[in-house]
């Protein structure tokens, strides 16, 4: 599907980072029907607005079918849980989406950390996340908040 | 809100803040072929969803379910396979013309694990009704509050999800919601 950067990274522990380090930044698409129809696929969402070029064109004046929301988000956060490696823990994430994905286009997604707890018994990050297309245009933010291990992680149940 | 806005969300309308549905079961549990479709869909190799040894070395009973998966098939409570009245906004008095739908972002937390069989059921709540005039018109921002918990009652998932209802062929211009947050 047009993944470009590699798969999960190894495991990074609360003790080794630190605020403004980055996220890896991931690239996906270019954006097919065959991505969007997968998605709709799964979430049993048959909204054409991601599928039916013609519909869309009628129906919502856009040029092309776009990307849902939830798979871009479900990409967003596939970079988020990969960079936090098994042992993370995904608390809470915040998401604006603010500009389309077409057929065709880009979807590259960035983070860095912003906020550290300064306890290691609360190991948690907050980090900002970010979204743009192949043009450099933003088409998402967001905010998450993240726990890394630290070097006795406990169990989650 | 404008005056425009104010007579678009008619007393009707404004009245469907706080009604709510459920708690619906999900018709299934959750089930291999649900986590292989939306690893096939999102690409994602990460073995925490697929491998019991890398699960219960990072502390897990079972494999966890990838985080988005556990809501996005609310839908299921809502179509042939499940409760039809489950749906929330069937009914909705929205204007006829209202029938274009975008995503404009949510909140969410992650309280705790769900794995494979756990079968999940969901509420929702209407919190909020809206209108905002963007460069594709004027929309009508709905933000629903939804609980996901498992069998055993534990809550794995609260969200916080605003849809914009937009009219149709209005939505037409490329860019529409960058600066409102209010696409797909």
């Amino acid at each position: 599907m047009g993944v470009i950067s590699a798969a999960t990274s190894a495991q990074p522990w609360f003790v080794d980072v630190q605020v403004g380090d980055q996220i890896p930044t991931r690239e996906f698409g270019p954006l097919t029907i065959l991505e969007t129809v997968r998605w709709a696929g799964f979430q049993e969402n048959w909204a054409r607005l991601h599928f039916d070029r013609d519909y869309v064109r009628e129906h919502s004046g856009l040029r092309t079918f776009i990307a849902s929301g939830a798979y871009r988000q479900a990409l967003l956060l596939r970079v988020v849980t990969d960079w936090i490696g098994t042992r993370g823990w995904l608390r809470k994430v915040n998401v604006r989406q603010t500009s389309p994905t077409y057929e065709g286009d880009l979807m590259r997604f960035s983070g860095r950390i912003v906020e550290k707890s300064e306890s290691p018994a609360d190991p948690w990050l907050v980090c900002e996340l970010q979204g743009e297309n192949q043009d450099g245009q933003q088409i998402m933010t967001g905010r998450c908040t993240v726990t890394l291990p630290t070097r006795a992680a406990e169990p989650k149940g | 809100m404008t005056a425009e806005a104010s007579t678009i969300i008619t007393p009707e309308l404004q009245a469907w803040v706080g009604s709510s549905v459920g708690p619906i079961q999900l018709p299934e549990s959750l089930t291999p072929a649900d986590v292989r479709r939306y690893l096939d869909a999102t690409g994602d190799t990460n073995p925490l969803w697929t491998d019991e040894s890398v699960a219960r070395e990072a502390g897990y009973a079972a494999c966890p379910v990838p985080p988005m998966l556990v809501f996005e098939l609310y839908r299921r409570a809502e179509g042939a396979t499940g409760a039809g009245d489950a749906n929330l906004w069937k009914g909705m008095p929205l204007p006829t013309n209202y029938t274009d739908t975008r995503n404009a972002g949510n909140k969410i937390e992650w309280l705790a694990p769900a794995s494979l069989d756990d079968r999940l059921e969901v509420r929702h709540q209407l919190a909020d009704i809206t209108a905002r005039q963007g460069r594709a018109g004027l929309g009508i921002y709905i933000t629903r509050e939804s609980e996901f918990r498992k069998q055993d009652g534990i809550v794995v998932v609260r969200l916080r999800a605003t849809t914009v209802k937009l009219p149709a062929n209005k939505s037409a211009k490329d860019g529409e919601g960058r600066s409102r947050g209010a696409d797909h």
